[in-house]
């Protein structure tokens, strides 16, 4: 026994040892902590808590000090004070003198009757009056809060009462019933809890801040190839085999090193920014009850704030070793690079889907709350309460949680030790693999090339099957395009819109305009009408003429006066101009501007460029291929070329693939009649004062997402010459081309209109914007090129 | 390796296999008379005509109603009322933290859209349709929802891309709905005009399907225009569209100061629900049907004659479930007064002949309902308390309802039916449910 953990002990040093010489874990370690301070910051440093309570530290220090030792109630009318003397200071600091008049300023008075005395009692404020105010509603918030929250427990049982009174919920289902009471019973926990007011921004700061979940899952991921994979492929592994029970020992230390990373790398990500917070807000008073956060009024567990944020991490260290023992689990168990790293991505996608799906009470919420994003966090699984229907039990999340999680940790742990242990176990083949393989062999004789250049068009199109990739996805392509587009409209005014714009679309002439007129006096003529009848009492009264008009008016009028809106703002703004065009709004800002969808292709696009372009360099190296061809002349650059000429090709396919069934679909649907219309006819883009037409712009746009995607691409293919290794730039790829675009598309409102919404002349933006990337993508291609043939 | 991927798929297989026909087994068989079938039927009884909507549901434990994106359950037994959620640490329509109120069972989110809530009742769930936008066309799209009676679960059943939704029903286990689409005037008639006409189409689709699988019932036909759909009433074997609105071919024609000439059309469309057929109901050539009642199995219609000048509803008539053996109804009526049934009882109601918004029209004083037993005899007949004229709700066999529904309240009220027999003409006492704050919008 004592042998047997000495040797683990030995392994756990050594696997220690290699990974903290591994340059990429440190670099990756680092950039994903640096990532994380800064995006707390950026994410803090846009709050409104930010500017009052770090930015003005100096006043609210200030307030603090006041307001410290005096009595609540008089701290509560002196906050009141302050608010309506400040909301009135506003409103009037909005109106101009010459606007204001008795009844106003009465009106206003009215909020706030003795202005003029708080005027002269908080004339010590003066500038500060706002920033008072805020604290104040702040403070004030928790007050009533405090009042909420003994209403909510004290009425608990009463509430209990009534449901139990009702036979839908005492009789129908067995789990309701049980659930009902066993919520009642735990909140008693909660009856001699005290809600303490206090700066509560820290706490909730880090219970809202999700991004060390995503920097962890990375190493995690990362860890597992270094630890599992990597080895494997060196065929290191199998020297173990000399070694009595030596598999067994290498697999339990490299999941106690894995397991000891993931918890300091937990402690790590989670208290540097909760003492980056603690700096800026400052936590409080920690021996205050959970429950005095809003957020947490629900939380079952009397605990205090300190005790909160032990339990948050340990919580989370917890998950995070389960995570990491499925992870390796599926790393050990799927020996394919690809197909184990797309069965991770699948996997950590199909958990998020789920985890966004599915409401919290859906039949199915066992998929939502057994999940990894429900219970990393905090804010869900500490303070939401959720009974799970446990064969009719109702059984707490919290609990269900620990328990599953340490079976399903176990048993994957002893998964991977089987699985570890059985794959390096000498078997024969049978003899279908035996026959299919001599077949393979038969054919690759036949069919093989003498040629460098054929011979990696085989390996890249046939040998890695990117060939089948690219025809399933032409296959999907020509399927999106051969499909018969319909026009849906929620609304009759769409609808209406579209059938007005159907007929105008294009340059406005004078036709146009009568066009307009006479239809404006035709509905001014059947409103008339509609008042006539109803005025005139010596009508019939005939509702059905009545209602016959008023379908006129309803089901086209809006359509209409959204045309006529449109016509009226371009010709106000082009006076001057001849060419002035009606174009179809609604059609071709979602063709310029749809970031949802836009997103979506991107994405797409990136991942299927990592996934066709990350084996190309990493194959030779694998085999070691790469040095035999050292021995021709030229032989390194020759390949390279051939190698980079082979992935433009497939990105251009790809490319074409992703983008062009949403530009032919558009064309088919509505025509390219309004392509030569400048963009700024446009009503989104009215401001803009270049000439520039929308099908340049189109095209212009067009242009630098191919130019992004070849620059996607070299990164790619860079990466994999640096790494070498198929499986670790799988995930480079994916950390540098994925994450940064996610926390792009949530955070930040990237929008073509808001950078087109200037004066700068369109085209020399797009022309910057390309000549930049196509420098970039050069100078990495020159690197790349160097570092290909000369290592 | 591949011995075990294999054992993996054979596992997966298995219990693929295994859910499949443990949801079969679920599956009720439905016998399909052509009466009311408590649980599987449309509650036509339930329908208030006033908002053309559900405001109202049976279960079998109690009544549901929706007010302010919220359900509320009313027990049977006690007719106390209170929101669908058995969570004694959810304050529902009292919370004040959003996040939160996404947590009660009871409430409804409407998201980013207005939409007002209706339920339906089916097979012990309840039903409700919401709308999203859906982000990748920038469109919004229906989805249904299921909710067990408990509000305990709550489930998507079908996504539906579709214009504007105008009514929908829930019948036997299969999902009706009538939505607005659009043509151009061009493609209708022959005409240059390219301005869009709207028509409606309803189709039906059979819950746990989806939409690829729905099957057109009804369009308006290509010469009409047809207006705004809210009728979609369904009984026995039988689903019954309204379809009104405007015909093309004689819109260029119309002359507003003679009634003659008058392009409006009305049809009463019935559709068998097991030959999946279509007829229009109707008496004669100058009459149509405006208005539908179902009671004792038998469909009660009014003739509505829109081309004379007092165009007010004529004599009803009583017919089979289809429109067929259409004969003259046994009981006495005025012009604009109408009828609805709970199945139990037929009741008359002067409602718009009390209505004082109708000015001259306004003969009757107070609203009056008349209670008719199975064979049309007179029953009782009593008057509603109410300074306004209301919509009844005819409710079930114990309960009839109905809803005050002012700018800052609601109130909903309920007349018990034991009592029928005895008023005589007196004013029924009934008995305020509760009374809820509307949301400011």
């Amino acid at each position: 026994m004592i042998k047997w953990v000495n040797i683990s002990m030995k392994l756990m040093y050594y696997e220690y040892y290699k990974l903290m010489k591994s340059k990429k874990l440190l670099l990756l370690l680092l950039g994903l902590f640096a990532m994380n301070l800064v995006l707390l910051y950026q994410s803090e440093s846009k709050t409104k808590n930010y500017d009052m309570y770090v930015k003005n530290k100096g006043v609210y220090t200030e307030f603090s000090t006041r307001y410290h030792s005096m009595p609540i109630e008089q701290k509560k009318a002196e906050w009141s004070e302050i608010l309506a003397f400040n909301k009135v200071q506003w409103i009037l600091l909005g109106i101009h003198s010459s606007d204001m008049d008795s009844e106003l300023l009465q009106e206003l008075y009215k909020e706030c009757p003795n202005y003029n005395e708080l005027s002269i009692k908080y004339q010590w404020l003066s500038k500060n009056l706002n920033r008072y105010a805020y604290y104040a509603k702040e403070f004030l918030k928790q007050e009533s809060y405090k009042e909420e929250f003994s209403e909510f427990i004290d009425d608990m049982e009463q509430r209990e009462t009534t449901i139990q009174s009702f036979a839908i919920f005492n009789q129908v289902s067995k789990f309701t019933k049980q659930s009902t009471l066993k919520t009642s019973n735990d909140y008693r926990a909660l009856e001699n809890v005290m809600i303490q007011s206090d700066n509560n921004t820290a706490i909730e700061s880090i219970s809202n801040y999700r991004i060390p979940d995503l920097g962890l899952v990375t190493i995690i991921v990362f860890l597992c190839i270094s630890l599992f994979v990597i080895e494997r492929e060196n065929g290191v592994l199998l020297l173990m085999k000399t070694q009595p029970r030596g598999h067994t020992n290498a697999i339990l230390a490299k999941f106690l090193v894995l397991f000891s990373i993931i918890i300091g790398g937990c402690f790590l990500f989670y208290l540097i920014p909760l003492f980056a917070l603690n700096h800026w807000y400052g936590l409080g008073d920690l021996s205050r009850s959970i429950q005095s956060l809003p957020m947490y009024r629900n939380c079952i567990f009397p605990i205090t704030v300190l005790e909160f944020l032990v339990l948050a991490i340990l919580l989370k260290c917890f998950l995070y070793v389960i995570f990491g023992a499925i992870i390796s689990c599926i790393f050990i168990f799927i020996r394919n690079s690809l197909k184990c790293f797309s069965f991770v991505l699948l996997f950590i996608a199909a958990q998020y889907l789920l985890y966004v799906i599915l409401p919290l009470n859906s039949s199915w919420n066992y998929f939502k709350c057994l999940n990894f994003f429900y219970c990393l966090n905090t804010k869900e699984l500490i303070g939401n309460y959720i009974n799970l229907n446990l064969f009719h039990h109702p059984v707490n999340v919290f609990y269900v949680v620990l328990v599953l999680g340490s079976i399903i940790g176990v048993v994957m742990m002893v998964c991977s030790v089987m699985i570890f242990n059985s794959y390096y176990s000498f078997k024969s083949e049978n003899i279908l693999a035996t026959v299919m393989n001599r077949i393979e062999y038969m054919f690759k004789t036949i069919f093989a090339h003498t040629s460098l250049f054929w011979h990696e068009i085989y390996r890249q199109y046939i040998h890695h099957k990117v060939g089948v990739l690219l025809v399933v996805l032409l296959g999907i392509c020509i399927l999106d395009c051969s499909k018969n587009q319909t026009q849906m409209f929620f609304s009759v005014e769409e609808a209406s819109y579209q059938s007005y714009i159907s007929i105008l679309e294009g340059k406005i002439t004078s036709k146009t305009k009568t066009y307009i007129e006479s239809e404006r006096e035709y509905y001014n003529n059947l409103e008339e009408k509609i008042k006539q009848l109803a005025e005139d009492p010596s009508s019939n009264n005939n509702a059905s003429i009545i209602m016959s008009i008023s379908f006129e008016i309803q089901n086209r009028k809006g359509g209409f006066e959204l045309i006529e809106q449109q016509y009226t703002t371009l010709i106000e703004r082009n006076k001057e101009k001849d060419a002035v065009y009606l174009v179809n709004e609604n059609a071709y800002h979602s063709l310029l501007e749809n970031r949802y969808l836009d997103y979506k292709v991107m994405a797409m696009n990136a991942f299927l460029l990592i996934i066709i372009q990350s084996i190309l360099f990493c194959g030779d190296h694998k085999n070691n291929a790469i040095k035999v061809i050292r021995t021709t002349r030229n032989g390194r650059s020759k390949l390279y070329y051939y190698k980079l000429g082979i992935s433009l090709v497939s990105t251009s396919i790809v490319f074409i693939c992703c983008y062009l069934p949403r530009y032919f679909n558009f064309i088919k649907g509505y025509g390219a009649s309004s392509m030569d219309a400048p963009l700024n006819n446009l009503t989104r883009y009215i401001e803009i004062q270049s000439g520039i037409t929308i099908g340049q712009t189109l095209f212009a746009l067009l242009v630098t997402k191919f130019v992004f995607s070849i620059i996607v691409t070299i990164t790619i293919v860079y990466l994999s010459i640096k790494i070498r290794n198929y499986m670790v730039t799988l995930l480079a790829s994916t950390v540098i081309l994925f994450f940064p675009s996610l926390f792009l598309y949530f955070k930040t409102p990237v929008s073509f209109h808001n950078v087109l919404n200037s004066t700068y002349d369109i085209m020399l933006v797009f022309i910057a914007l390309n000549v930049l990337m196509v420098l970039v993508g050069h100078f990495i291609q020159v690197r790349m090129k160097y570092h290909f043939t000369n290592n | 390796m591949r011995k075990k991927s294999s054992l993996f798929c054979m596992i997966m297989l298995f219990l693929s296999m295994f859910t499949i026909l443990i949801s079969c087994s679920k599956g009720k068989k439905v016998e399909n008379p052509d009466s009311y079938v408590f649980g599987q039927d449309y509650q036509y009884m339930f329908y208030n005509f006033d908002t053309y909507n559900f405001d109202l549901i049976e279960g079998e434990w109690g009544y549901y109603l929706v007010h302010n994106n919220f359900i509320y359950i009313i027990d049977k037994q006690t007719m106390k009322i209170a929101p669908l959620c058995n969570k004694p640490n959810c304050l529902h329509d009292k919370e004040t933290q959003s996040n939160k109120l996404l947590q009660c069972n009871a409430y409804l989110n409407p998201g980013d859209t207005f939409i007002t809530f209706q339920l339906q009742y089916y097979n012990g769930s309840i039903y409700y349709l919401n709308t999203i936008m859906n982000m990748e066309n920038a469109n919004m799209q229906y989805e249904l929802y299921k909710l067990s009676a408990d509000g305990s679960t709550r489930d998507k059943v079908l996504t539906l891309t579709s214009g504007t939704i105008k009514a929908w029903s829930i019948h036997r286990g299969v999902f009706y709905y009538s939505t607005e689409e659009y043509d151009k005037k061009s493609e209708c008639i022959d005409t240059t005009d390219q301005t869009i006409i709207t028509k409606i189409a309803t189709y039906e689709i059979e819950l746990g399907r989806t939409q690829e699988d729905e099957n057109l019932i009804y369009r308006t036909d290509k010469k009409v225009e047809a207006w705004s759909n809210p009728f979609l009433i369904a009984y026995g074997n039988h689903l019954y569209i309204k379809d009104f609105g405007n015909d093309l071919l004689k819109m260029d024609t119309f002359d507003s100061s003679k009634a003659e000439t008058s392009p409006f059309y009305l049809k009463m469309i019935q559709y068998n629900i097991k030959t999946k057929e279509t007829t229009e109901i109707s008496v004669s050539d100058d009459s149509n049907v405006d208005d539908i009642c179902l009671f004792k199995d038998k469909l009660i219609f009014d003739g509505w004659y829109h081309l004379q000048p007092d165009n007010y509803n004529g004599p009803y008539f009583i017919s089979e479930l289809d429109g067929k053996n259409a004969s003259g109804l046994p009981i006495n009526t005025r012009s604009l007064e109408s009828f609805y049934s709970d199945g139990q009882y037929l009741y008359l109601d002067n409602f718009r002949l009390a209505d004082i918004t109708n000015g001259e029209l306004c003969i009757d004083k107070e609203q009056k309902i008349i209670v008719y037993d199975k064979e049309y005899k007179e029953v009782d007949f009593f008057v509603l308390p109410v300074e306004n004229i209301v919509r009844v709700i005819p409710g079930d066999d114990t309960y009839m309802f109905y809803i005050i529904d002012n700018e800052d309240s609601l109130q909903l009220y309920s007349i018990e039916k034991a009592q029928f027999g005895s008023l005589k003409g007196q004013e029924v006492t009934p008995v305020l449910i509760c009374t809820m704050n509307n949301d400011e919008e």
